[in-house]
């Protein structure tokens, strides 16, 4: 089977940063970007709203503030721009392996391969427009049997093109202007009568050469497939860290919900996408004053389920105490892991809506705090309180079970030994134990089960230093 | 009517007097005396289980030991929920309990007496067994309540019965017998006897249990001190 042709996607984001700053789907205030050097500053680009008071791009800030007093200014930042587009590749990822950046504001997919998996173009679309939509871009789609022709038509009208032979078509009323030539062949173009790319498909290839250089015709060449096109393959990190600017200054916890759950919703999207997981989380709340709260996540297993990363977050940041007004959030997650999935048991399975026990496990820990969720162990030593260790979470279990000497022991030890209370019976005894030749100072017990007049049992000891000065050490509960 | 009567069948929040008793199932207690004796042949599982006692070194665990080591040998897993001291491994394994199907979750750290958070603890100590019990992969719960109100006490009843097939088990006090309580069995135990305060069908009444005595450890006889001495503290 020979492999499917090749059909670029390009999406075109006009207002990738303006639709960044948006809080909600619904009305948005009149806002623009504003671009500056030196001491000129003008509008980068503006919001729908803003643009209907005519505030338009190129304008000096001092015109588009009279156009429409209520302006809202945020400065442009190209590199915020470069980060968004990079997160947007990374949500992209899904769709297709064969991604590449088309900055300042476009992807291109190459989507021949993923059409039998998703059953044709127009589901892939679909999911595709409804996956901006929810997170809230404005778009321009694009199909073309090459890259260039798919950023034409992104930002011409949005058609969809398969072959060449229709191609050719398609782009005969572009206008010169969307192009994607320098801004100097362009002029020139304009300035010989060409309006339309038809007119200028129609000139003598060697003419035009010579008259505007190589660049004009290997562009021409590139955009109706007959050179090739290569394009620089992104590549997702094998890390994943995302910062989310607050629109204002957040000083509850409740409140930082909503943003969080964005960046795991995003972390989530890259997990599938890479059919990844993972078991330690760092969320930074930034302060505008005081050191960044750290805030350790961990999950027992690697996990890419977006609900689940959720609740074991909101369930350490309903506890976390918040010295400051929160300003930013950053998500850091140092390592992607492979997923194991045990795939259950399909008859005794727990039914759907059951959680599996190292997610309760996680949520326990994750509220009540790590070192309060434990397990435990044994370790083959004579003295009662180096025989037991508390397991953390998450550290596996001894494999073998020690096998325990046929002695008393309680079940109840406490963590220091205390006087032992008055009025005690001895029952059986004594089992001297004494500490380790390398330790000092010596510690030699005589150790005895006890009852008092209630009945209750104890495990109490006599210290050889101290003849008769008899200390608690336990209960048989 | 006819919806309310759908409710009661659906759900199990109101225990009618028709209902068959025998419906309950159980866990064996790993003990012939105390499966004749208890209603429904061991613990009841899917429902709350309350055990007051008068405290540590009752024995009040080794009533229970028996079962866990059953349910962890099965391959279940158990959880101890503010135990109110560190429990000690050694002797768990040599009750059989197997230690890496038994999970310890201690709100506070049982050596702190803070009084402060003691109030707080206990909070969340309901709420870690509520979520034990909900997610129905652990088989046995254990939980201390120094202090726990009918409602709270409720919530985690209906929580056994959305886990289904999970032993709910309520440590409390000895004073807390004369309050009401949702659990659907009561127990007391003073260190001898084992007395049914509260259950669903008729009322066995108590049973005199061997306190399980600590294995034997024969003294020498050239150690200084002997067996059964009064100490003279």
């Amino acid at each position: 089977m020979s492999a499917p042709p090749l059909l670029w996607l390009c999406i075109g984001l006009p207002a990738l940063l303006l639709d960044s700053l948006a809080t909600d789907a619904g009305e948005q205030p009149p806002r623009a970007l504003v671009a500056s050097q030196g001491s000129q500053r003008w509008i980068h680009s503006a919001n729908r709203e803003a643009r209907a008071s005519g505030v338009g791009n190129g304008q000096p800030v001092a015109t588009a503030m009279a156009l429409q007093p209520n302006l809202q200014l945020q400065a442009y930042c190209a590199a915020r721009e470069a980060e968004l587009l990079e997160q947007l590749a990374l949500w992209a990822y899904r769709f297709s392996s064969q991604l590449s950046l088309a900055p300042p504001a476009a992807l291109l997919l190459e989507v021949g391969a993923s059409l039998r998996l998703f059953g044709g173009l127009s589901p892939l679309r679909q999911q595709l427009q409804s996956g901006l939509e929810q997170l809230g871009y404005r778009y321009r789609l694009g199909v073309a049997p090459t890259p260039l022709a798919a950023r034409l038509l992104a930002r011409l009208n949005g058609a969809e093109v398969f072959d060449r032979a229709a191609l050719e078509v398609a782009i005969t009323d572009a206008p010169i202007d969307t192009l994607l030539l320098d801004e100097i062949t362009r002029k020139g173009l304009r300035q010989a009568g060409l309006r339309s790319t038809g007119q200028l498909l129609q000139l003598p290839r060697d003419s035009l050469a010579r008259r505007f250089g190589p660049a004009c015709s290997h562009y021409l060449d590139r955009l109706r497939g007959h050179s090739d096109d290569p394009q620089s393959i992104f590549k997702p990190p094998e890390h994943f860290e995302q910062r989310l600017e607050l629109l204002q200054e957040v000083d509850n916890t409740a409140s930082l919900i909503f943003p969080l759950r964005r960046l795991i919703e995003t972390l989530a999207a890259q997990l599938i996408a890479r059919d990844c997981g993972v078991s330690r989380l760092q969320l930074q709340l930034q302060h505008p004053r005081s050191e960044a709260t750290l805030m350790p996540i961990r999950l027992l297993e690697p996990s890419g389920d977006a609900a689940r990363l959720l609740r074991v977050a909101r369930q350490q940041l309903e506890q976390q105490q918040l010295p400051e007004a929160v300003r930013a959030l950053q998500l850091n997650a140092p390592q992607l892991l492979p997923v194991v999935r045990d795939g259950g048991d399909l008859f005794t399975g727990a039914s759907a809506g059951q959680r599996g026990h190292r997610e309760v496990l996680e949520q326990l820990a994750a509220r009540l705090g790590e070192s309060h969720v434990h397990q435990l162990g044994l370790r083959d030593d004579h003295r009662p309180e180096c025989a037991a260790v508390r397991l953390p979470l998450g550290q596996n279990a001894p494999g073998v079970e020690a096998t325990p000497l046929p002695l008393p022991r309680p079940l109840w030890l406490l963590e220091q030994p205390r006087p032992a209370p008055t009025g005690l019976l001895l029952e059986s005894g004594p089992e001297r134990l004494e500490n380790g030749w390398w330790e000092t100072p010596d510690v030699r017990r005589d150790y005895y089960t006890a009852r008092d007049q209630q009945g209750l049992r104890y495990w109490v000891f006599e210290r050889r230093e101290q003849p008769g000065q008899f200390y608690l050490h336990g209960f048989f509960g | 009517m006819h919806s309310l009567d759908q409710l009661l069948q659906s759900q199990p929040l109101l225990w009618r007097g028709n209902k068959h008793p025998t419906a309950q199932r159980t866990a064996p207690t790993g003990s012939a005396a105390l499966d004749a004796f208890l209603p429904g042949g061991g613990w009841p599982l899917g429902s709350l289980t309350e055990l007051l006692s008068p405290g540590t070194g009752s024995g009040e665990l080794s009533l229970l030991t028996p079962a866990l080591a059953r349910e962890t040998a099965c391959g279940e897993r158990v959880a101890l929920v503010a135990p109110p001291l560190p429990p000690y491994p050694p002797a768990l394994a040599a009750a059989g309990v197997l230690l890496s199907r038994l999970w310890i979750i201690s709100p506070e750290p049982p050596a702190s007496h803070a009084k402060t958070k003691g109030n707080n603890s206990g909070k969340e100590a309901l709420w870690a067994a509520e979520q034990l019990l909900r997610s129905g992969t652990f088989k046995a719960v254990l939980v201390w309540l120094p202090q726990a109100t009918p409602t709270q006490l409720r919530r985690l009843q209906l929580a056994a019965e959305t886990g289904g097939s999970c032993w709910a088990l309520a440590y409390r006090p000895e004073h807390t017998a004369d309050q009401s309580s949702p659990a659907a069995l009561r127990l007391q135990w003073d260190k001898r006897h084992l007395r049914v305060l509260k259950c669903r069908g008729s009322n066995p009444g108590q049973l005199q249990l061997q306190q399980p005595a600590p294995p034997a450890h024969t003294p020498a006889h050239h150690w200084p001190r002997a067996a059964n001495e009064q100490l003279p503290l």
